[in-house]
């Protein structure tokens, strides 16, 4: 039982962020139609920043603010200067765009920063005691701090773009850019803003994430979250904002119960089995759980 | 209220004009029709005046040049285009669509814009809360209507809105169309393959041959006329 707990709270830790990766993938999917494959490595830039002013004294809130801001220029710029130029010359030029971007920024944080592990203090109290017991598992407040600042990011984000101004033009560039276009909207700007706000999410994800992380603070640390993050994306549909949340709490648990109880999956094979529960939802739901394909009554 | 003016406009897709050095006018409260055969370039010159496809040629309103402004930009400057196909916004429900009309309004009476739509429209009351993407295809073209409207526009630039609909439902929507100019003082520019609604309603004529304005005039001079036949049959 107490095993069971723990490994449902850690499944549910790495579940929130793997929620806010995809949650980031599909805002972008959702402006430009295409997977951001350096969502993941934009978040490590700001993460490594953020990292950085806590060694020069910062306040790691402070360095939090100063990741998100730093980030949404990051992804705010990449739209209007590298997506928006290459989207007319299709799909394909895009994505290699942005595999080259991960490697480019993964590169330069290692020029940066170096290639050490550094630990990372976290937003919440991570020390030895600061822990509540349930059942006798060890539920420590850092854990818990990630649920509550998931759980409030994705009540914001949800509530903005469901209920403010801007959402429901973001919702409406996303559903039919013509028409958003000729009902005054600035398109482009909006997916600029969604790009923005993406990468504030992936930046938050990557504070929180790299602290309680095995890889702790180093160029490796957010693959796994872009390996399951995207794939929480897509099981979810990939235009689906809820769909992604639903996508990455069930990878996060699914991945510490199978590695927990299956030992044949064990520790190597745990990103192996994101890719495969992905492949075995999408061969039987190719739009993902909670996807919608265009369709429309004439 | 403004008055749209244009003058040797010229527009297509890459390098191919599709419609050449057209002159046409709308005045304020005006209704103007383009008449035309499928092919003429009737729906490209709806997409150059809304900003859709690159212009050579002058475009202005009210005095403002608008030649290869954004889509967008037209828009809030008061032209909005219903377009062909109704661009439906379909995971919005159709109250968010119709607030989407009047994303770029920041006066206190969208609700009861919202309101008067809908009292025109009650198939859109009825389903207001639904996803737009379930109405049907009658429905759809009433709200890509009340949309554009809700943008208060002075110009209305509609795309053959007769297409695809049953005959009775086209006969509502022109009914509308009338009450709309007559109420709002808004002007509309139409394109039509149902010539004979629209020339009901519209005072001025354009015909549209494969790319040229080949006549114009005032509607009377066309009605029974051979021109009009030449341009839809070739003949």
């Amino acid at each position: 039982m107490t095993l069971l707990v723990e490994r449902l709270a850690d499944g549910l830790t790495n579940g929130f962020v793997y929620a806010l990766m995809a949650l980031a993938l599909v805002v972008v999917f959702r402006a430009s139609s295409t997977v951001n494959f350096a969502q993941a490595e934009m978040a490590l830039f700001t993460t490594y920043l953020a990292w950085w002013m806590t060694t020069k004294g910062a306040s790691i809130w402070l360095a939090l603010i100063a990741a998100c801001i730093v980030g949404f220029i990051i992804g705010a710029v990449t739209e209007r200067t590298l997506i928006r130029p290459m989207e007319k010359r299709g799909e394909m030029p895009t994505l290699l765009m942005l595999v080259a971007l991960f490697t480019a920024l993964n590169s330069i944080d290692g020029l940066i920063w170096g290639l050490d592990y550094h630990s990372m203090d976290g937003l919440f109290p991570g020390g030895i005691d600061d822990y509540i017991s349930v059942a006798g598992a060890r539920l420590y407040f850092e854990a818990i701090g990630v649920w509550v600042a998931a759980i409030v990011l994705l009540a914001v984000v949800f509530a903005a773009i469901n209920k403010t101004r801007l959402g429901l033009r973001m919702r409406a560039a996303a559903d039919n850019p013509t028409s958003a276009a000729l009902s005054g909207i600035n398109v482009g700007r909006i997916y600029t803003i969604g790009w923005g706000g993406a990468a504030v999410l992936g930046s938050i994800a990557g504070i929180l994430i790299a602290p309680i992380s095995a890889q702790q603070l180093s160029l490796a640390t957010m693959f796994p979250v872009l390996i399951y993050g995207s794939a929480a994306a897509i099981i979810g549909g990939l235009n689906s904002l809820g769909g992604a949340v639903i996508g990455g709490l069930s990878l996060g648990l699914a991945e510490s119960l199978l590695t927990g109880y299956v030992d044949l999956i064990g520790p190597q094979m745990h990103q192996t089995t994101a890719l495969a529960v992905m492949v075995i939802v999408l061969l039987f739901r190719p739009t993902g759980l909670f996807g919608s394909r265009l369709e429309e009554r004439v | 209220m403004s008055t749209l003016e244009v003058h040797g406009m010229s527009a297509g897709y890459g390098r191919a004009a599709v419609i050449h050095d057209i002159d046409l006018r709308v005045d304020p409260g005006q209704v103007v029709v383009i008449l035309g055969a499928n092919g003429a370039g009737k729906t490209t010159t709806m997409r150059a005046l809304s900003g859709e496809v690159p212009v050579s040629g002058s475009i202005t309103f009210g005095g403002r040049s608008i030649a290869n402004l954004r889509p967008d930009q037209i828009a809030r400057l008061g032209i909005r285009a219903v377009p062909q196909g109704r661009g439906t916004l379909t995971s919005l429900t159709v109250r968010e669509n119709l607030l989407v009309g009047a994303s770029c309004r920041a006066d206190s009476e969208v609700e009861a814009d919202i309101a008067r739509w809908m009292d025109a429209f009650p198939a859109l009351a009825r389903r207001a809360d639904q996803p737009a993407g379930t109405l049907s295809g009658g429905e759809q073209q009433m709200l890509a209507l009340a949309r554009a409207l809700l943008g208060r526009p002075q110009l209305l630039l509609c795309d053959e809105p007769s297409l695809g609909l049953a005959p009775v439902i086209v006969r509502d929507l022109f009914s509308f169309l009338s009450t709309v100019n007559a109420e709002t003082g808004t002007s509309l520019l139409l394109v039509e393959q149902n010539a004979n609604l629209a020339l009901n309603l519209a005072s001025f004529v354009y015909l549209l041959e494969v790319g040229y304005i080949v006549e114009s005039g005032p509607t009377s001079d066309f009605v029974n006329s051979d021109a009009i036949r030449r341009a839809y049959l070739g003949m």
